[in-house]
């Protein structure tokens, strides 16, 4: 059946996006806004040449569709032989108004997650975790979130382009039936592909077909965000590449040297959500604990227990120290390796030298992919002598290791474009242009093929210099498959047909192999029933979206000893002076984000920045160059110079500039160009992620950098409540007897709330701030985005937000932040059965619901008098100022045009301008699962039945929601913890959303 | 019916007003009127004019402002559309009071114009002694003893006597058109 | 007739004993006729043209500011998380304040006996109703959705709803238009003698025709007078109540929320004591103006601007006391919230605005203690509008109390936007059009009023000393 629904929506969605269009006549289809946008930002002077607006396809989609629409749906035109099968539900018809669920992957360079998308009519609109996907277990991080965004992007490829002219895929596809030709002939000569990576088989397969078929042709993978430091570090370690995957779960102790191990990075969600799994006070197995080694504040140094501040380049003398103190401890360190530190950190090395020590086997000392190979081997000899390899990390064959790792790939392909004896240069995704490193010309190079064809999602800085410009598709649209860091095979199933008649990479290089299939299910298809078995196996695959039992087997790993200790000789000894530290931003990753509104808009995690990156500074070095937050400095490394604004960030390590990738776009679009600083011309091959002997200077001129939260300091008052794991064993009860206040009596006789009453728990202490939840709701809830301007002024509309609070570390002065301690507080609307802002509404558009008890906000009858939001003690209510979405002042005053509106989900009223609105608790969802319930006769809603999106999105679960009436929900029992504590509750709000209190688990020795 | 007519008499100062109304009354006159350009106090007590009973037009009006406001606001919020709002009860009548006074003061004030108006039986924006010639200065400086032909007492010669005899000047007999 | 005097005389004002001249320069009933009605019927002078040309322009910036906000959204002013009221509620909260010195004189200053308001009460009224004109066009347009704000109304429609009884700003909708009703009303009865005075002295048809109309006929009579008084002295009574709950309700909006540095029971009073202050302070600068112009001065004396001036000095020194005890509170009830909402008021990031509100409003007034200053046309005039310009930053101070809450995560700063400040100055131009249109049409002075309270006007009047006697009668008759 379901393919037929799958048909039915393939054939529909075309017209759904300009239908209009096509009615009045078919010439408009050049009229599209979004065509229209596209030329005139793309192709200025092009936009006169346009010829025959009326292309094949959209005639096709256009008699597809008239079929369709007259009611043949599932026996309408091309039989498709594609087939596609729901996940959760599988209703025997496409019933409108249900939402459907498939399973596909997202593949974020080497970060693959496992997805279940909501399908609704046939429009993604909701991206949510696959349970069954190892590096997801139910979570999705902010990237996935926001892809549906990024798949409605008008700004994307929207046509074949050569020279700016509009073409088709027949055009193209003669043209490179031609090159081809040629190339059959010599062997592939003069023909260089430079490919973003990829984790997908099928690729790799059709790498290894093509280079057997034009063994000439040379094939570049480039990545700017790679594990290749990693796979060095390895090969130094253990004489071979190897692919390290943590248990954390396994972990008593755990050290982050440098290593964001629950920001960004393959399995960050699987890393946070097994810490997690630790993190309760009376976890099985006890409390973990976890110290990091950071010159940055990384959410997961603000989860740890202990935080260190080091220069990134004295992270290898920090742990030659920790070594020799572990020695100290009588821990058999292979020689060479240690060397006794002399570093202010000498007290914390040997309280944490002593913690591990006792946790041999059970302890991790994990390096960022960050830190030089010399520096993950010394790591490596550490976890060896600790007895740690095989029980806290284990290692996998990387599945398919290019034979150059990216920077060299970058360089060799530049170099041989330099050469000029390049014919074709065929760019399959990817940005390098603009992220190549800065010591690597790459696109004065590019210009010197002869041939330039640049396969993309959306236009870039590398479109620009190419003749061709062809559509790829957006994953939700494609087939395909990619194996994870565990070595899982999850496919890529395609959600709605490409809305640009894309194809996909794995199709465009299918054609440059010369296969015979180039369709990419049977590309895909092939790759599996060749590796993984049956017809059966493969639908089950579509179904579970992951192949069962692909897990790699795992490589015993044995320390090369000599190799290592060669290593740590070869250490350079840190030098003084500045040094510039390179972030992979958690928004816009290394740049390829940058025109999604949702990710731009997200505040960063520690620094709450919103849509720009800022040269973050300590106070001391902030105070030394003479610069305040919002000042302007120039930044110089090597005789390249960037400016950038600055923003003092509280923890940063002395003399350290640290800055994020991926901004400063002049090609992204209208959302994404030149927001904040491109600091790739720092960035080169050999310092790409720390650059020594940087200078900063103070200039001219002010960055508007827009924050969601100005205020650091809690003011001491008791919101995030948190405790030791010490004193919290002495008096549980600590967080619900921090506020002293009289019995809270009410003048009214309060309402009885029966039947089932929706509550929510959220526990700080597996929050690791990650966003995930802000996203989430964005996506849920149809929110929209304001821009920076609007943000600046404080008109941000997130129904979630997380609040972010300092304190100093510094006992003696609190006012202190060089030394910080961070909380991270998830806030959102806390549906008080004594809502202040109930009372003060004029026109009663926010009321209580009596079944449920939620605070309701009737959006047609709300007027706008902002009393509520005023009145709302936690300040969770958010106000439309504008009609956003028509005006558009996110996206450069840019209207909604008709193909973005397919995100909105339409569960959900999208406001209009003057209402005020907030988090609901979903009640989208509570309505449809009581719908549910109803329908199979049900009493109540089963527990569990209701996740609102951030719950469902949490890699942590962090936030839990259910039923407060029935004891036994997990909601519930979380809040008969003795954790468990009200925010303001003795203002009498009664809120139904209450925290479980941060439970810090220091190292007694740490702890003054 | 027949026309209504009226004697009017011109006075210069209130304490000619005062004695002479205060004459007239004596004469045993009851439809006459002093008109003046500002209340004379003493003036009402000589012509006999009993007190207004205006009080208690207003103190009604009062009373169904506030009991008609408490009414719709409890028939509103606890019976026709009864909502929680902020955990208070339907009928939450503490909240109500300021609505509540509100309406009373203005249903009063209400019955204080009107109420007036009323008794006065204005707007009349026609009557016979305005036509007299010098009734202009009633609202300025001068002062008039105007008598009506409803009077059982009223004789045109008479009468006339009378309001000579008390010193009044500018006597006309006026009638309605 | 007689009402209970309710007031023993021992605390009469001593302006029922002597017979202080209320109207100097010997004018007799006529010369006050003349003098008040005149500037309503001579040639127009071309000043009061420039002038209302002027207010009328920026009448213009008012509705095209307005215009603009309908047009664009809530969010062309500077409003924010948290600080979702700015301007519009402070310039509201400005005018009703404004708007009370009017039914003050006019109706607890006659209860009081308090002969020398005849004289300047129309003309407070007047501005009474302008203000308050002003003020209610505020929390009309600072609504999100302006075209539904008549959802406030209790009207039957397609929702089946009502509003919310329970919300201090439908509170305000009740209490702010009622007041606004019965100023109109008390002012209209007050005007019926006068627009018949008009009327007989009309030269030309149109205006005996329109005064005509207006004076509903009205003849002097005695019989007339009699329930005339009476209403007067009615709607003077449930004015007195009314004008003391108006103010009271509006701070509700505040002193009902939960927000530190607004939920604090002082409210009422001190912004009822604010209201009168700013009120007296409007009426001093308006008056200082007219009767320079119209040359009103034989009625509105100096001595009538000292007793304004002495009432200035009350109130001012009352709200210096309140805003004494709030901090004293906020110390006393040791909710650390409400503590930090007030040290923050006064040292935090508005600092600027409270120190300006504390200059303007409790320092100023003082150099009132001194006769002189009492009585020196220019001073009292830099004073009143000190006052005023100290009144309209305690309501910004006040509002501006929601930039820091409970949350500091949520903390913020709001800056006005041009358009706030805009539609701010177009207020003026809606106050001063009507009030050039009032004094160029209407009698500015209650004519009829002020004869009642001359000499002449007693019956007795010359006839010797002994008038105790007869002036208790007065108060009686009244």
């Amino acid at each position: 059946m379901s393919q037929n629904h799958n048909e039915n929506r393939s054939e529909l969605l075309p017209i759904e996006e300009n239908g209009k269009t096509y009615w009045r006549s078919l010439d408009h289809v050049a009229g599209t806004s979004e065509f229209r946008d596209f030329v005139a930002r793309e192709f200025p002077e092009g936009a006169s040449e346009l010829n025959d607006p009326v292309s094949r396809r959209s005639f096709m989609s256009l008699m597809g569709a008239s079929l369709a629409l007259a009611g043949l749906g599932t026996g309408c035109v091309r039989r498709p032989e594609e087939k596609i099968l729901p996940y959760v539900r599988r209703p025997e018809d496409l019933v409108p108004g249900l939402p459907q669920f498939y399973a596909t992957t997202m593949a974020v360079s080497d970060m693959v997650t496992g997805l279940v998308v909501e399908a609704h009519e046939g429009r993604p609109t909701k991206i949510e975790g696959n349970r069954l996907h190892p590096a997801s277990r139910g979570g999705a991080c902010t990237f996935e979130q926001a892809a549906v965004l990024s798949l409605y992007d008008p700004d994307r490829t929207v046509r074949v382009f050569q020279d700016r002219v509009e073409k088709s895929w027949a055009d193209f596809d003669a043209y490179l039936d031609g090159l081809l030709q040629k190339f059959r002939g010599n062997g592939g000569n003069g023909l260089v592909i430079v490919s973003e990576s990829s984790a997908s088989p099928t690729f790799a397969r059709l790498r290894r077909q093509l280079t057997e078929a034009l063994p000439q042709a040379r094939f570049f993978q480039w990545e700017p965000v790679s594990n290749e430091r990693v796979l060095a570090g390895t090969r130094l370690a253990f004489g071979q590449p190897l692919e390290p995957v943590y248990r954390l779960e396994r972990a008593d102790v755990i050290v982050a040297v440098d290593a964001d191990l629950f920001g960004s990075g393959p399995f960050h969600l699987r890393y946070s959500r097994d810490w997690a799994s630790r993190r309760a006070p009376d976890a099985p197995g006890g409390m973990n604990r976890l110290y990091a080694v950071e010159p940055v504040f990384t959410v997961t140094g603000a989860s740890a227990d202990h935080r260190l501040r080091v220069r990134s380049s004295q992270i290898g003398p920090f742990l030659r120290a920790l070594a020799a103190e572990l020695q100290g401890q009588g821990v058999a360190i292979p020689a060479g390796i240690a060397q006794a530190g002399q570093g202010a950190w000498q007290k914390f090395v040997q309280a944490l030298a002593r913690d591990l020590a006792a946790k041999r086997g059970r302890s991790l000392v994990a390096v960022g992919r960050f830190q030089a190979p010399e520096v993950q081997a010394i790591a490596w000899a550490i976890n060896d002598a600790l007895g740690n390899l095989g029980e806290t990390v284990r290692f996998a064959q990387p599945a398919d290791v290019p034979a150059i790792a990216p920077t060299e790939a970058i360089r060799q392909a530049t170099a041989l474009l330099d050469g000029g004896n390049v014919d074709t240069l065929v760019v399959l995704g990817g940005n390098p242009v603009y992220d190549a490193p800065a010591d690597v010309p790459f696109a004065a190079a590019m210009q010197k093929a002869k041939n330039r064809i640049h396969l993309t999602q959306a236009p870039n800085e590398t479109s620009a210099l190419a003749q061709w410009v062809l559509p790829e598709t957006h994953f939700l649209e494609e087939w395909g498959d990619a194996v994870a860091l565990d070595g899982t095979w999850s496919l890529v199933q395609p959600l709605i047909r490409p809305i640009w008649d894309g194809r996909s990479k794995i199709e465009l290089l299918a054609r440059l192999a010369g296969s015979q299939q180039t369709k990419g299910y049977d590309l895909v298809r092939a790759t599996f029933l060749e590796n993984q078995g049956s017809e059966a196996d493969w639908r089950k695959a579509l179904h579970d979206g992951v192949v069962d039992g692909t897990s790699r087997r795992w490589v015993e790993a044995t320390l090369d000893a000599g190799s290592a200790a060669g290593a740590a000789g070869r250490l350079a000894a840190p030098k003084d002076g500045l040094e510039l530290v390179f972030l992979v931003d958690n928004k816009v990753y290394d740049g390829r984000f940058a025109n999604n509104g949702w990710l731009q808009e997200l505040p960063e995690p520690t620094t709450k920045l919103t849509w720009t990156n800022a040269a973050l500074m300590g106070p001391a070095l902030a105070e030394k160059l003479g610069v305040k937050s919002g000042e302007m400095v120039r930044l110089e490394v090597g005789g390249r110079s960037v400016d950038a604004g600055v923003w003092v960030q509280p923890g940063t390590a002395d003399d350290t500039i640290a800055i994020a990738l991926g901004y400063g776009r002049t090609f992204a679009g209208r959302v994404g160009n030149n927001r904040g600083f491109n600091v790739y011309p720092l960035r080169t091959a050999e310092g790409a992620w720390t650059a020594t002997g940087a200078s900063a200077t103070k200039i001219a001129g002010t960055a508007l950098l827009a924050a969601t939260q100005d205020h650091h300091s809690m003011e001491g008052r008791p919101l995030v409540r948190e405790a030791n794991l010490r004193d919290y064993e002495q008096n549980p009860y600590f967080a619900r007897e921090m506020v002293q206040h009289p019995p809270l009596v009410a003048l009214w006789k309060q309402h009885e709330y029966t039947g089932q009453q929706w509550g929510m728990a959220i526990d700080l202490n597996s929050c690791v701030g990650c966003n995930g939840c802000m996203v989430a709701c964005q996506a849920e809830n149809n929110i929209p985005i304001v821009g920076p301007e609007q943000t600046r002024m404080g008109r941000e509309m997130h129904w979630i937000r997380l609040d972010r609070y300092f304190a100093s570390a510094n006992a003696a002065d609190p006012t202190d932040l060089t030394d910080a301690e961070v909380v991270f507080q998830p806030v959102t609307c806390m549906q008080c059965e004594n809502a202040p802002c109930e009372n003060v509404c004029p026109v009663a558009a926010t009321v209580h619901s009596k079944d449920g008890g939620l605070n309701d906000m009737v959006y047609n009858r709300c007027i706008g008098t902002r009393y509520c939001s005023n009145n709302c003690p936690y300040k969770v209510r958010r106000f439309n100022f504008f009609d956003w979405h028509t005006k558009g002042t996110g996206t450069g005053g840019n209207p909604l045009t008709d193909v973005e509106k397919m995100k909105f989900n339409p569960d959900v009223t999208v406001r209009t301008r003057g209402v005020m609105e907030k988090c609901t608790y979903c009640v989208q969802r509570i309505n449809a699962a009581k719908r549910d319930a109803k329908v199979s006769g049900l009493e109540k809603v089963p527990d569990g039945a209701i996740t609102p999106a951030c719950a469902q999105t949490c890699p942590t679960e962090a936030i839990v929601f259910g039923d407060v009436n029935d004891p036994n929900s997990r909601v519930s029992k979380l809040k008969k913890q003795p954790r468990n504590y009200e925010m303001l509750a003795e203002f009498n709000t009664k809120p139904r959303t209450s925290y479980l209190a941060r439970i810090r688990n220091p190292n007694p020795e740490l702890v003054s | 019916m027949a026309k209504l007519k009226v004697l009017v008499a011109e006075f210069d100062t209130p304490a000619q007003i005062v004695e002479a109304a205060g004459a007239v009354a004596d004469a045993g006159y009851r439809d006459f009127d002093a008109h003046t350009p500002f209340p004379i106090h003493g003036l009402d007590r000589a012509m006999k004019v009993p007190g207004s009973k205006l009080g208690w037009i207003v103190f009604a009006h009062g009373l169904f402002g506030g009991c008609f406001a408490l009414w719709f606001q409890w028939w509103m919020s606890a019976v026709d559309y009864p909502m929680v709002i902020g955990g208070k009860p339907y009928f939450s009548y503490q909240a109500f009071v300021p609505i509540t006074f509100a309406l009373t003061i203005l249903l009063s004030a209400f019955g204080t114009v009107f109420g007036m108006l009323f008794l006065n039986r204005l707007p009349r924006w026609s009557h016979p002694v305005l036509a007299h010639p010098d009734f202009r200065r009633s609202t300025d400086d001068k002062f008039f003893i105007s008598i009506e032909s409803t009077d059982p007492k009223f004789d045109a010669n008479r009468t006339r006597a009378l309001l000579e005899q008390i010193g009044g000047k500018r006597i006309a007999l006026l009638e309605s058109p | 007739m007689s009402t209970p005097n309710t007031i023993p005389e021992a605390l009469l004002p001593t302006s029922v004993y002597e017979e202080e001249q209320l109207v100097h320069g010997g004018l007799n009933f006529h010369d006050v006729t003349e003098v008040v009605a005149r500037p309503t019927e001579e040639k127009t002078p071309i000043a009061w043209y420039v002038a209302f040309a002027l207010a009328l322009g920026v009448l213009g910036i008012f509705g095209a500011s307005i215009l603009y906000l309908i047009w664009e959204g809530t969010g062309i002013w500077g409003l924010q998380q948290p600080v979702g009221w700015g301007w519009a509620i402070v310039n509201f909260v400005f005018w009703v304040g404004i708007g009370h010195a009017g039914t003050l004189i006019s109706a607890i200053l006659f209860l009081f006996r308090q002969k020398w308001r005849t004289s300047i009460n129309r003309f407070a009224e007047a501005m009474t109703i302008f203000a308050v004109a002003c003020a209610l066009t505020f929390p009309g347009i600072h609504v999100g959705r302006i075209w539904f704000a008549y959802w406030m109304f209790p009207l039957p429609n397609q929702m089946g709803m009502w509003p919310n009884f329970r919300s201090p700003l439908l509170w305000d909708v009740f209490a702010v238009g009622t007041y606004g009703t019965v100023s109109i009303l008390f002012w209209y009865v007050g005007l019926i003698p006068d627009l018949a005075t008009l009327r007989d002295r009309a030269k030309t048809k149109a205006r005996a025709l329109i005064y005509g109309i207006l004076s509903l006929g009205w003849r002097g009579s005695m019989r007339h007078w009699v329930h005339y008084e009476k209403a007067y002295l009615i709607l003077a009574g449930i004015s007195t109540p009314l004008v003391l709950s108006v103010h009271t309700i509006v701070s509700f909006d505040f002193a009902v929320s939960v927000v530190p540095g607004w939920h604090t029971t002082i409210f009422p009073p001190y912004f009822v004591a604010g209201a009168i202050f700013s009120g007296f302070a409007m009426v001093v600068t308006l008056m200082v103006v007219a009767r320079q112009v119209f040359g009103f001065k034989d009625l509105v004396t100096l001595n009538h601007l000292e007793k304004m001036n002495k009432i200035i000095l009350l109130t001012g020194t009352l709200v210096g006391y309140a805003y004494g005890m709030e901090f004293f509170i906020a110390w006393y009830s040791g909710n650390e919230y409400e503590a930090f909402a007030f040290v923050n008021r006064a040292f935090g990031p508005y600092a600027w605005a409270y120190w300006i509100m504390i200059s303007c409003n409790v320092i100023s007034p003082q150099f009132f203690w001194f006769k002189k200053m009492r009585r020196s046309i220019p001073v009292m005039f830099a004073l009143s509008i000190f006052v005023n310009i100290g009144m309209w930053f305690e309501r910004f101070v006040i509002t501006m109390t929601l930039h820091r809450d409970f949350l500091p995560s949520s903390w913020g700063y709001y800056m006005p936007s041009i358009w706030d400040i805009l539609t701010f100055i177009g207020s003026f131009g809606l106050f001063f059009t009507l009030f050039l249109l009032f004094l160029r049409f209407l009698p500015a002075i209650a004519i009829a009023e002020v004869k009642g309270v001359m000499p002449e006007a007693d019956p007795h009047h010359g006839h010797g000393h002994h008038g105790e006697v007869r002036h208790a009668e007065h108060v009686e008759a009244h």
